[in-house]
Parts: C-alpha cells; sequence; structure tokens
C-alpha cells in the first residue's frame, strides 16, 4: 500500500508541477494564479469519479484505489499554495481577485467531486 | 440435482477486510475460487460500507484514510459438513477477521434456465401448485 501511495505522489507532485508551469505561463493568464485553480478543480473531479466508480463496483484495488487518491490526487492538488495564493491577493490589496479565486476554488472543487461522482454512477 | 439442496442447511457468514490478501490476490477472491473448485453450492460477496472488528480500526467509505480496507461479507450456504469441511482451509487462509454460522432453511435453490419436466421439482417450497382454469 505505502508503495502504492509513494509512486501516486510522485506522479501527483510532477503533474501539478508541469500543468501548473505550462497554465501559467499562458500569455493571457498574467498574475491571477489559474495554474492551481484549474489542478484543484480537475484533481477533485478525478477523486469524485474514482472513489464511486471504486466503492460502487471492485474494479479499482484497495491499493490502485490509495495511490489514485491519497496518492495522485492528494499530490496532484494543493490547498497550502492556494492558501499561500489567497492570503497575497488580500495582502496586496486585491480583494476582489481574491475572492473570485477563494470562491472559485472552493464552489469549483465541490461541483468537481459531485460531477466526478455523477460520472462514475452513470458508467455503474 | 439443485432441487436436492432445498431444506435445513447452514449458513456461513466470512468477514474480512478488502484489503486481505492470498497468494497474491484479494483474500475474497481466492475463497471464492476455492468453493467454486471445491464444487460448493454458491458463495456470494457483499461490500460494506462501513465498520469494525477485532482490531478496533473504524473504516469507512465517508472518510478517504479510512476507506482503504473496507468490509467484505462471503456468504455461504451449504450442508453443515460441507461447512465444516472448508474451515481447516478458511483457518489457513484468513488472517483476522470473523465467522459466523446460523441455520437457514433453504426454500429455493434453482438455476436460471430449468426445463418444463422440472419446473415441478424446482417450485419454491410451500407454494401451491398452480390449478389450470
Amino acid at each position: 500500500m505505502i508503495l502504492f501511495i509513494t509512486i501516486g505522489g510522485i506522479v501527483g507532485t510532477l503533474a501539478r508541477y508541469f500543468v501548473q508551469g505550462w497554465l501559467q505561463a499562458r500569455p493571457a493568464v498574467g498574475a491571477f494564479p489559474i495554474g492551481t485553480l484549474a489542478i484543484n478543480i480537475s484533481g477533485s473531479l478525478i477523486i469524485g469519479f474514482v472513489m464511486r466508480l471504486a466503492t460502487g463496483s471492485t474494479l479499482i484495488s484497495p491499493e490502485t484505489r490509495g495511490a489514485l487518491t491519497i496518492g495522485f490526487c492528494g499530490a496532484f492538488t494543493t490547498m497550502s499554495t492556494f492558501s499561500y495564493e489567497t492570503i497575497v491577493l488580500l495582502t496586496d490589496g486585491e480583494y476582489l481577485r481574491a475572492g473570485m479565486y477563494a470562491g472559485g476554488t472552493v464552489i469549483g472543487c465541490l461541483l468537481a467531486t459531485v460531477l466526478g461522482i455523477g460520472l462514475a454512477s452513470r458508467m455503474l | 440435482m439443485h432441487h436436492r439442496f432445498k431444506g435445513e442447511r447452514t449458513l456461513m457468514r466470512i468477514f474480512i477486510g478488502e484489503s486481505d490478501k492470498y497468494g497474491g490476490q484479494p483474500l475474497y477472491q481466492a475463497i471464492v475460487e476455492k468453493l467454486r473448485h471445491d464444487g460448493y453450492a454458491g458463495a456470494t460477496v457483499l461490500r460494506g460500507v462501513s465498520g469494525f472488528g477485532a482490531s478496533s480500526t473504524l473504516h469507512t467509505d465517508k472518510v478517504l484514510r479510512l476507506s482503504l480496507d473496507l468490509p467484505i461479507i462471503i456468504e455461504v450456504v451449504e450442508t453443515e459438513e460441507a461447512i465444516e469441511k472448508m474451515l481447516p482451509a478458511l483457518d489457513e487462509m484468513i488472517g483476522g477477521g470473523l465467522i459466523t454460522l446460523e441455520r437457514a432453511r433453504v426454500i429455493m435453490y434453482r438455476p436460471a434456465n430449468v426445463r418444463p419436466s422440472q419446473e415441478e421439482l424446482h417450485r419454491i417450497e410451500g407454494l401451491e401448485p398452480e390449478r389450470d382454469k
């Protein structure tokens, strides 16, 4: 189990690094943390999908489940980066952006998880 | 023949964890395959959403960290002798868990495709035969 979680974690961390890097480098983006927002939302979608599929069937073994959720999603998404970026926006006086970012993250991630669960339910 | 399976039998319930392994495969799968290989009447595997057992660790699908080893129950209905024959192998295959035995009365045990000539034998015990109008 530990091995599976570790491998998932390594893949998730690297995926986050490269996806964030690619997204933030898009010319239109600027200083808004769209990279973190996108990975947190997509990670929430993935975890909802995987957990619903896993607990509703025996298609995903406990080890694979651990690798994909605790490992990959746990490493791919990031609460600490989100917290840091929100606080920086606030301390810089960008209250609207901070509000949009925080609200967008919370609502977006919750909706994404619901969507992921829904997609998996459709499959079952 | 299947209809001879009706009557007083024993229901065995095996409670184990979803992560338990035997010989590189999931334990519940290994047990079901052994039962099938040894010609038992049947087995059904159910997954519980939450529970705890001898080691008192709570497992639940509500918390991710606790959802990795959800409860699995294998139910087997067989004659008492057949169940007892299985126990040494189960003792060897199962690490931690719970096994219970109950009395059960089988009133129907039939395959999906019963020949018309056999229908009488396979009717659920206690049901009156349909009368012709």
